[in-house]
């Protein structure tokens, strides 16, 4: 694919007679947008001269997945019926503060949790896909970045875990995400996502959310689709 | 086996697809996904099924097991996944789910449980799926000597019986089930935490997930952590300490699985060292929001009282609730109050569907009597399915209640108690006039039995044939323990007045199948001689005792 990034470049730059397709708007990695659904740009030319076209490829990253949500719908543990429900927890918006939990395991450890820190080199490690891909998590936080929160009675340290920030609707990395792991088996399951609640945030397309995650998933051609579980903390 | 096995040796994850109606298909298969480590999805819904047929055969090269049972969700759901470009696909329709993973796996070890405690089912899958232990449901209303023969054939050298499924085996089947466990200590949460210790023996951990019993999620059955049942509005006793002697520091809920809302709530709060975390949701590819996990229903006891009248006996100096159990077995127990006189609480007792009783609340309410009637009584109802945890709690006001004077004049006395290995019951033995019921509670080798004392009508000696199964071991240890018990006794059917409750000596003793065993009663082995002598003499004391001074009764 970067090869043809290149020689799309290239050929802007040593074309004279016709129109390029110059993307859009910068993709945030991870939400599904396609290029196809946007306007083509234009250069002008004419004959005997050369215009430099300063051109942006964008691309949908095939080897992450977003999601957001609303913790407060999410996180209602509800039963019965005809007006008589039972409800766990309803956290106001105004309260709501803690982590979402995100992991290809089927049961994440919290007692292990913090007993081993990641770094984004073993996440690319982990899920193989992203290995020396543009968009390998080497290239999507920074490690020993993240900021202090406790998971149940754990507390993890500022600057100890690998950082990631996606974007809101306005393109400003509001939306913070922490990677711990549960276990060192060098698997895919091993790793937790954790995305820090926002009480009043935006989503990438703009809809009001409590979180944003993206966690790895390689969507190229056949690749085998991976299930990812979500947790709260009853706090 | 060999096509699984060549699974295995693929290196891809497998997936085990699932194509069945039947919650007990579901669970066993999920423990024998799990037992492989694969992973495992099974739907709903026809459109749920649709949508994992396409979902999980994206990969051509991944292989995928499917299991469709004799009621499918989706009835083409095989014909879909031949469709797709999967080209590892094994596809099996057997005519029994239970019997054919049970032929997968190599077990020495199988459970049986009986099908319509889903709790139970549910209870044993994690240490199934630890120990590769197939699951077997005895039907109620299904041929359990085709089930038998099954377990038989397969040459298990140990089977574990969980849960109260005796009622549903006869002597001659049991007898042919070899080297029997047996985990059936009167309530689904002692029963539970007997096989979550058995899991905590060969995978220690400090996180366990607490389910309800009722419903189901893929992800309850696990390798890692066992589960644990929670009541609805409470926890019992013995979960509390076990969670503190366990160590446990931290508890998974799942969404959907909302009946113990107030109990994980009151166990947290028991417990504040503790954290809980609940599991609400699943994403796929191509989904920017969470999806609710999948939660299917587990069939368990229907809890319905319906509360038909309330009066005062005057001479008794008891409240008498008298009560109709329209669901399934419930026990219950309940208490009166008035402003200004005082409260008190009746016994716990056992309804089965369809009886009605009467509970009595003994008060002394003389003073709010007025012309006849006592103008206000709160009256609080506390029952649940088991008599560990009664977490359902009514409140109702009775006003202007009616006074009567029926007096009772039974005479109830409990002169015994033997097991007959022939029989796999216990006989209780019962003298006097009059009518009974209640429960009797004693421990053998460590192991709690309550025995459930249906309402019987008493006139001379009368015995009561309580099927229970015991192990070898525990037929060899019956002599000479300790008992908890109460048993209330009255005059009519529907008026249980007299109460008896109380710790006192009960000897068990074993009635021998075959009068050449040497420890037969009738072999007049003299250990027995003195145990009968014993238990005489104790009865004789022990009533008396009772007749005279009320000991801890309420008479």
């Amino acid at each position: 694919m970067r090869f043809i990034y290149s020689m799309l470049v290239l050929f802007a730059f040593f074309s004279l007679s016709f129109s390029l397709p110059v993307g859009g708007e910068n993709v945030v990695a991870g939400t599904p947008v396609s290029l196809g659904t946007q306007s083509p740009g234009t250069a002008g030319a004419w004959g005997g001269n050369i215009t430099q076209v300063n051109l942006t490829i964008n691309s949908s990253t095939l080897h992450w997945q977003g999601f957001y949500g609303s913790v407060a719908a999410s996180l209602r543990l509800a039963s019965g019926s005809e007006g008589s429900v039972s409800t766990l927890k309803v956290w106001n918006v105004s309260n709501v503060s803690g982590q979402i939990y995100v992991s290809t395991s089927s049961n994440v450890d919290f007692t292990t949790i913090n007993s081993s820190t990641a770094t984004l080199a073993n996440v690319d490690s982990a899920f193989t896909f992203l290995s020396g891909a543009n968009d390998a998590a080497v290239n999507t936080g920074t490690n020993s970045a993240s900021p202090a929160f406790n998971i149940g009675q754990y507390i993890v340290y500022a600057n100890t875990r690998p950082f990631v920030t996606t974007l809101n609707s306005s393109g400003s990395p509001v939306w913070r995400q922490v990677i711990v792991r549960d276990a060192n088996t060098t698997t895919a399951t091993d790793f937790v996502f954790v995305g820090l609640l926002n009480s009043s945030g935006v989503a990438y397309n703009g809809a009001a959310a409590h979180f944003q995650v993206i966690v790895p998933e390689n969507s190229a051609g056949d690749a085998a689709v991976t299930t990812y579980y979500f947790y709260g903390e009853i706090q | 086996m060999l096509i699984l096995s060549f699974l295995f040796g693929s290196g891809f994850c497998t997936t085990l697809i699932l194509n069945s109606q039947d919650y007990s298909d579901i669970i066993s298969a999920a423990a024998y996904a799990k037992y492989n480590n694969y992973s495992y999805v099974f739907a709903l819904t026809p459109n749920q099924s649709v949508f994992l047929s396409r979902y999980y055969t994206l990969d051509a090269d991944e292989p995928i097991v499917y299991l469709e049972g004799d009621k499918p969700i989706l009835a083409n759901m095989k014909a879909l996944l031949q469709s797709s470009p999967v080209k590892n696909l094994n596809a099996y329709s057997p005519p029994n789910i239970q019997f054919w993973i049970a032929d997968q796996l190599s077990s020495d070890q199988a459970i049986l449980v009986g099908k319509q405690y889903g709790q139970d089912a549910l209870s044993v899958s994690s240490y199934a799926a630890l120990t590769g232990s197939p699951i077997f449901y005895l039907d109620q209303y299904g041929d359990s000597d085709a089930l038998i023969s099954g377990i038989i054939s397969r040459g298990y050298s140990k089977v574990i019986l969980y849960g109260p499924i005796s009622e549903q085996l006869s002597p001659a089947q049991l007898n042919l089930i070899p080297q029997r466990q047996i985990i059936d200590t009167g309530n689904r949460y002692s029963n539970n935490l007997e096989i979550t210790r058995m899991f905590l023996q060969k995978q220690p951990s400090e996180q366990v997930m607490f389910v309800s019993g009722h419903a189901f999620e893929k992800s309850m059955v696990d390798l890692k952590f066992p589960l644990l049942l929670a009541g609805r509005s409470d926890i019992p006793v013995q979960l509390n300490n076990f969670v503190s002697q366990n160590s446990i520091k931290t508890g998974i809920v799942f969404s959907g699985d909302g009946d113990i809302v107030d109990g994980v709530n009151r166990l947290k709060g028991q417990n504040p060292q503790m954290s809980f975390f609940v599991k609400f949701g699943e994403g796929y590819r191509g989904t920017t929001q969470p999806l609710p996990l999948v939660i299917i229903s587990l069939p368990s006891p229907q809890i319905s009282l319906e509360v038909v009248n309330l009066t005062y006996n005057v001479p008794a100096k008891l409240f008498e609730l008298r009560i109709k159990n329209t669901g399934d077995f419930a026990a219950v127990s309940a208490g009166a109050s008035i402003s200004g006189v005082g409260s008190a609480q009746s016994s716990q007792i056992i309804m089965d569907s369809g009886s009605t009783t009467t509970l009595s609340i003994p008060l002394d309410a003389s003073a709010a009597i007025d012309s006849g009637k006592i103008p206000s009584v709160d009256v609080t109802i506390s029952y649940g399915e088991d008599t560990a945890l009664m977490d359902n709690i009514d409140s109702i006001t009775f006003t202007e209640v009616q006074t009567s004077f029926y007096e009772d004049t039974s005479e109830v006395n409990l002169t015994g108690v033997t097991y007959s290995s022939s029989e796999k019951s216990f006989i209780v033995t019962f003298e006097g006039q009059g009518w009974v019921s209640g429960t009797l509670g004693f421990n053998i080798n460590n192991r709690p039995v309550v025995l459930r004392i249906p309402i019987t009508n008493v006139d001379g000696t009368t015995q009561v044939k309580i099927k229970h199964l015991l192990s070898s071991d525990e037929e060899s240890f019956i002599r000479g323990i300790a008992a908890n018990y109460f048993v209330r006794s009255g005059q009519k059917e529907d008026i249980l007045i007299n109460e008896i409750r109380g710790q006192r000596q009960i000897e068990v003793i074993r009635v021998a199948s075959s009068p050449s065993q040497t420890n037969s009663i009738l072999g007049l082995d003299s250990i027995y001689i003195f145990a009968i002598a014993i238990l005489i003499i104790g009865a004789i004391l022990v009533f008396k005792f009772f007749a005279g001074d009320g000991g801890d009764s309420f008479a």
